[in-house]
């Protein structure tokens, strides 16, 4: 198994992603918002259950 | 007569240019904002899409979101909502992990060493992770409603975001990106304490 290292490194930048994720599609915003909108009840229901991560 | 109520959003920059092409990751408490508030992703989108910036979810923090979900139709009303293409969740494999625990552990030192070890001001395990993994990430940012987890030594804050609730309340959100000049001398006075 291997542990927590001895000396650990920071890892600064070493990390990339592939270019064109930088478009937003629209389409799956209003899909998204409409999903929400048509669920309110449930979302609504389950916030009160998770009040506490606006706390 | 009905007065509709306009949920508003106020950013405290006029050009947040400076965003083109970064990676924004978001903490638990925004993406559940985003997801609990009606119109409140549409306005977020319409302010920020014009920096193309991208949308990222952490595999913790998908994790802390998806917690305890247990009625099937809410899990999957999440599930859904996360797997709309505006977000793109990142690596998680072994060989990112072990790096993420490695930037984990040396912030959670620093933190400890900055704020004189007191328990109350140290930051979550999933909070960790998430900047640890801004820390790995060119170009990225992380926006959340708990700034006193991504603290002032080591992360800078580009943007602030207000959201006007119904009842009038203010809830703000910050943009913050982590400064490996603030991080390198913070270790550097850490590590002296062993030299």
């Amino acid at each position: 198994m291997k542990s927590l290292p001895k000396n650990p490194k920071p890892h600064i930048g070493e990390d990339t992603l592939p270019v064109g994720l930088f478009k937003i599609d629209k389409n799956a915003v209003e899909r998204a918002v409409k999903l929400i909108k048509e669920n309110k009840h449930l979302i609504d229901e389950y916030r009160k259950k998770e009040k506490y991560i606006f706390e | 007569m009905n007065i509709e109520k306009k949920r508003n959003i106020f950013l405290n920059k006029s050009d947040i240019s400076f965003l083109k092409n970064h990676y924004l990751f978001l903490d638990n408490d925004f993406l559940s904002m985003l997801f609990y508030k009606n119109d409140f992703l549409k306005d977020f989108i319409s302010i920020f899409n014009n920096s193309e910036i991208s949308l990222l979810i952490d595999p913790f923090v998908e994790f802390e979101f998806l917690r305890e979900v247990f009625l099937p139709k809410q899990q999957k009303l999440k599930e859904n909502f996360l797997s709309e293409d505006f977000f793109t969740s990142v690596e998680n494999h072994q060989e990112v992990f072990l790096k993420l625990q490695e930037n984990a552990i040396l912030l959670s030192r620093i933190y400890a060493h900055q704020n004189n070890n007191n328990k109350k001001t140290g930051s979550s395990f999933v909070d960790l992770f998430l900047a640890a993994r801004s820390m790995l990430l060119k170009n990225s940012c992380i926006i959340t409603g708990n700034k006193k987890d991504f603290p002032l030594f080591v992360f800078d804050t580009l943007a602030v975001l207000n959201l006007e609730e119904d009842e009038g309340s203010l809830k703000s959100f910050c943009v913050l990106k982590f400064n490996e000049k603030k991080f390198s001398s913070c270790l550097l006075k850490y590590n002296k304490l062993h030299s």
